[in-house]
Parts: structure tokens; sequence; C-alpha cells
């Protein structure tokens, strides 16, 4: 569990070919728009897991005219670097990880690496977007924080797709091989939403402080909440064995419905994060401000969930999510920022609301990074 | 693609031939090409002749369905295996498997795959009829199930032991978990898991 010391890429959006090494602390990424701090994020976030915070197409991360690139770093403690991780993916597909040399296959075996959040313009999907986006936050975060999670869900997913595949061929399946795949798809349901509702439970206690860091006067009362439909209420003490027992209830009373309509109506698959402002659903009445700032306010939480343990280091990225605090709200979000192990933090100019000045500074322009301090 | 046109057609088809074997890449199947190029006429016309015959001289077991050469294999042929227990197994190369390590001595019974919603392969693909009369005519008293530990090979197990369920027939699923000899530091956390789920009192 460690912090970026360096950063190789290859073939990388607007970075041809680049090697920069970061500070423990807050590192400044400073430069025009377009001029690639965005991608940078992107890059060390890849590194962490595998995916983009701005698109579902690996090949867009490609340099133009190119049909692959690689992603490498170095993480260890703040004292000195401990390992490697390299990722050279051709075009859409990951096709080489390696962790300390060490050739490995498994994304799970990769996620654990080191610990990115990133606090990105993008996150206002998190309160407007549907509710596959909350699902996906609650599944990466959980993914991170113990790998397990990561396996139970890959599980999930293939029991859910061969359940789909046996109601739409039933004839050639039938219901008892359909039940046979639920014993396990009831399991890993049950697990997930087990974890999923233990997370909420974290993520409420610390959601209401990070919001009120963001808001200017009272600012009312930032909640979230849960919701499956296998889960009664706020029954989260509800043992898992009498979850399964609800679970297999529910898939017995729907399974004609879902023989006629071939899909799979109950599971976590469809469950929900609701997001409220004094109890009222944030995506429907919320103004924009308000949604990007309890957006920023989960992200908040989610840097504390990850932190739990002291040997968890997390790195945050932060890109342009300033626009709508005021100056002494920035100074807030600046010193919770310093107490974090590393920040890389693009900006457009060198900010005036940190506590102290920053481990490091860099210039960034035209697919070149140059340290200017640090 | 590299080219290797210095060949002729001959030998490039025989390299073609040896890519398809498991585990044979480019530069094996080359170098086991030219091997095969420097045994005598009558050599090559033995192991042809072996190849050629091979769907007449091996087939499935009648009963079992495991590999054999006459029509029933030498396991089905045994008198001194306990006909009472019988092993179920996916595909017949998981017979010698099982064989090897001297652990059963009942029968088998090779279901010829496993039911896989994704790939359409359901129930009545699967040789579940044929264990479903070796049951019934009363001599077996344990099924052991030896389905493969991913998502399918579990499935398979549950369904035939919900399909199967008779009295006095006792089914049991074969253990998942740590290699014999083996560091548990080496154990990845889901065979892990599985293991401590499974554990068992001693003493």
């Amino acid at each position: 569990m460690s912090i970026l010391h360096q950063l190789r890429l290859r073939g990388f959006r607007n970075y041809s070919r680049l090697d920069m090494s970061f500070r423990p602390g807050v590192n400044l990424l400073v430069g025009g728009n377009g001029q690639g701090k965005t991608n940078l994020l992107e890059a060390v976030y890849f590194l962490s897991l595998l995916r983009s915070f701005r698109t579902s197409r690996i090949a867009e991360l490609c340099e133009w005219g190119r049909s692959s690139f690689f992603v490498g770093g170095r993480m260890g403690s703040s004292g000195g670097a401990a390992g490697t991780v390299g990722l050279a993916v051709g075009v859409g597909k990951v096709r080489r990880m390696r962790v300390d040399g060490r050739r490995i296959h498994r994304a799970s075996e990769f996620i654990d690496k080191f610990h990115c959040v990133a606090l990105v313009p993008e996150d206002i999907h998190l309160i407007r977007g549907p509710a596959a986006e909350r699902r996906r936050f609650l599944d990466i975060l959980l993914s991170q924080a113990d790998r397990r999670y990561l396996h139970v869900l890959g599980g999930y997913k293939r029991l859910l797709k061969s359940r789909n595949a046996m109601l739409r061929n039933s004839g050639r399946f039938g219901l008892s091989a359909i039940a046979a795949f639920d014993e396990q798809l009831l399991r890993a349901g049950a697990a997930l939403i087990g974890a999923r509702a233990r997370l909420q439970e974290r993520l409420k206690a610390s959601v209401v402080g990070e919001w009120k860091g963001l808001s200017e006067g009272p600012g009312g009362e930032l909640s979230v909440e849960y919701k499956s439909m296998l889960r009664q209420g706020e029954h989260c003490e509800d043992s898992e064995a009498d979850m399964i027992e609800t679970y297999r209830r529910m898939l017995a009373d729907t399974v004609d419905q879902d023989l006629k309509e071939g899909w799979t109506r109950v599971g976590p698959h469809r469950d929900d994060l609701l997001i409220f402002l004094d109890g009222r659903k944030l995506s429907a009445f919320g103004s924009e401000g308000q949604c990007r700032r309890a957006a920023l306010a989960l992200r908040l939480a989610s840097i504390q969930f990850l932190s739990r343990s002291e040997s968890v280091k997390v790195v945050v990225l932060v890109d342009d999510v300033l626009g709508e605090l005021d100056l002494e709200r920035r100074m807030r979000f600046g010193e919770r920022l310093s107490a974090c192990a590393q920040v890389l933090l693009a900006l457009t100019e060198v900010p005036d609301w940190l506590p102290r000045g920053p481990a490091a500074t860099y210039n960034v322009g035209n697919g070149a990074v140059i340290r200017v301090q640090g | 693609m590299q080219s290797s046109s210095s060949y002729p057609e001959a030998v490039e088809q025989l390299i073609a031939g040896f890519r398809r074997l498991p585990g044979v890449g480019a530069r094996t199947a080359e170098r086991l090409a030219l091997a095969v190029l420097r045994w005598t006429p009558e050599e090559l016309h033995d192991f042809g002749l072996l190849l050629a015959t091979l769907p007449e001289r091996v087939g499935e077991c009648r009963v079992c369905g495991n590999l054999a050469e006459d029509d029933l294999c030498p396991v089905c042929r045994d008198p001194a295996r306990d006909q009472s227990i019988i092993c179920v197994v996916e595909n017949a190369d998981q017979v010698p498997v099982i064989e090897r390590s001297g652990g059963h001595r009942g029968l088998y019974h090779v279901l010829g795959g496993r039911i896989v919603p994704l790939d359409g392969i359901g129930p009545e693909d699967l040789r579940i009829g044929e264990l479903r009369a070796r049951l019934d005519s009363g001599e077996v008293r344990e099924l052991v199930l030896a389905t493969g530990s991913d998502i399918e090979g579990e499935a398979t197990a549950t369904y035939l032991a919900r399909e199967l369920r008779r009295p006095g027939l006792a089914i049991t699923r074969i253990a998942t978990g740590i290699p014999v000899g083996a560091d548990l530091a080496f154990a990845d956390s889901a065979t892990l898991a599985t293991a401590l789920n499974s554990r068992r009192p001693v003493g």
C-alpha cells in the first residue's frame, strides 16, 4: 500500500515518451487547458484501477496514430520505492500486466497495489447519473479495500449472465438448472449486498462532516442510503443467512416473470445508493453547485474509508473541481488535501489556498513535464 | 506473422498440424516437424497408421463414457473395482489423474462436459441419463461429484445432487482447498476461503 514515486508513459494520449517522478505530499501540476494535465492523472488512475475516469473505451487512451500504449509506475512507502507495476495495453485490451517484473494475469492481483481516488468533474454523474454509476462507485471502493470483493463481484456477474442466458433458453436448461446456478448466485449476491451495506454505514458517518467542510453557512445535512430490494428499510443487522432466505424466496416468486422477459429482476445489480440533502433526493432537487459539492463530499468520504488503516496510503488525483468553492472553502479543502499521503493536483495557476507550499511543482505543456520546484 | 515460406508446402502443413496441439507454439512446431522428417519411412508409416486408425480403435466406454478400446474401458472391465462407488468427472482426461492419485477404488462416470449456459451447453448435452440408468440398477451406494470447482463445475454438481437424490444413495463432493504440502502463504485467497469454509473437526 503505497504512493507513486515514478511514472513512465509510452504513447499514452499526448505523451509519446514521459518519465517523471513524484514526491510524497502535494504535487502541483500547472499548465494551460489542453496541455495534458488531466492525461497525467488519467494515466495514474489507470495504473491503479485499469480503467479511465473519462472514457470506457481504452483505445482512446492511445496516442493518436498508435495502437498500443504502456503505463508503468514505481510505488513504495513514503520513505522509498519498493515495487513496480507495468501495464502494456493494445487496442482496447490489457496485454501484459507486471508486478515487480512478474507477469500477472488477473486484474484482482493488480487492484490493491496502490489506491487512487480521483476528484474530477465527471463525478457529477455520481449524483445525476443512473444507478449504475453509484453501484460502480461502491464496487470500485470495495474492490480497492478488499480484493476478495472483486473476486465475488466477477463471479456474480458471470452467474447473472448465465442465469439470463438460461432464462432465454429455458427449453434447453429448465428450472432445475436455473435453481442449481441460483445457489451460487444467492451467496455471491448476498455477500455483495452485505459488503455494500457495511460501506454505506461508513460513508454515512463521514459524508456529513465532509459536506459541512465544503458548504457555506448551515448548508443542510447530506446523507446516503444504500437501497436494495433485499434489505427491507434499515435492517442492516439482518444476518446473511436471513438475507439468503429472503433472496431465495424473491427469486422463486419472480422466476415466472423473469422467464417471460429473459432477465433477472432481483439482486444487487439493481441496487442504488440514494443521496439526500435534508431528506430530499439531491438528484431531483439539488442545484448544479450542490450536486458537484455532494460528489466531492462522497469522494472525500471514500478517501476516509480507504485510509481507515494506518498502513494504507491513498493517492488523491484532483482535477478542476474547485469551481463551486469560495476561498474559505478552498482553504479548508487544501487543509484536507495536505493531510493525504500524496496528492496530484492539476491547476491552471499556482493556488493561493494551500496551507503550505507544495512538495513539488511541475509545469505541464504540450506533452512534456518540467519540475520547477521541489 | 513471420514468414517461414522457405519450407516445402508439405512441411508447412506438418508444422501447422503440430501447432494445433496444446502448448505448442510456432518454434516448437517447427522443431517437431523437422524431427519427424528425420524418421525412417517405416517409423513414419507406423505413426501415421496409429493416428489414422484412432477413431475406429478408441471410443467411449458403453457404461461410463471413459476412453475405451473395446466396448468397456479398463476400469469397468476390472472386477476388483468397488462397484458401489461412482466418481463423476467432466471429461475422460480427468480419469487417469484420479487413477494416479490412488484415492478412488470405485468406478467412474464421464459426463462429457458441464453445464455452461454462456456456451449454450445444457444438462441434455451431458451423459446424465446414462448415469441415472446406472443408479437405477441399484448397486451404487455413493456418488462422488468431482466436477470442477469453478462456477459451472459447482453448479453442475449442485444440479446432479438434486436430480439424482434418492434413498440409499450418498452424494458427496470432493473437497477444495490447500494443496498437500503447500505453504499457506502461496494459496490464493479464493482457495483459502473455500478451504476455511470446508474445515472439519480434528482430534
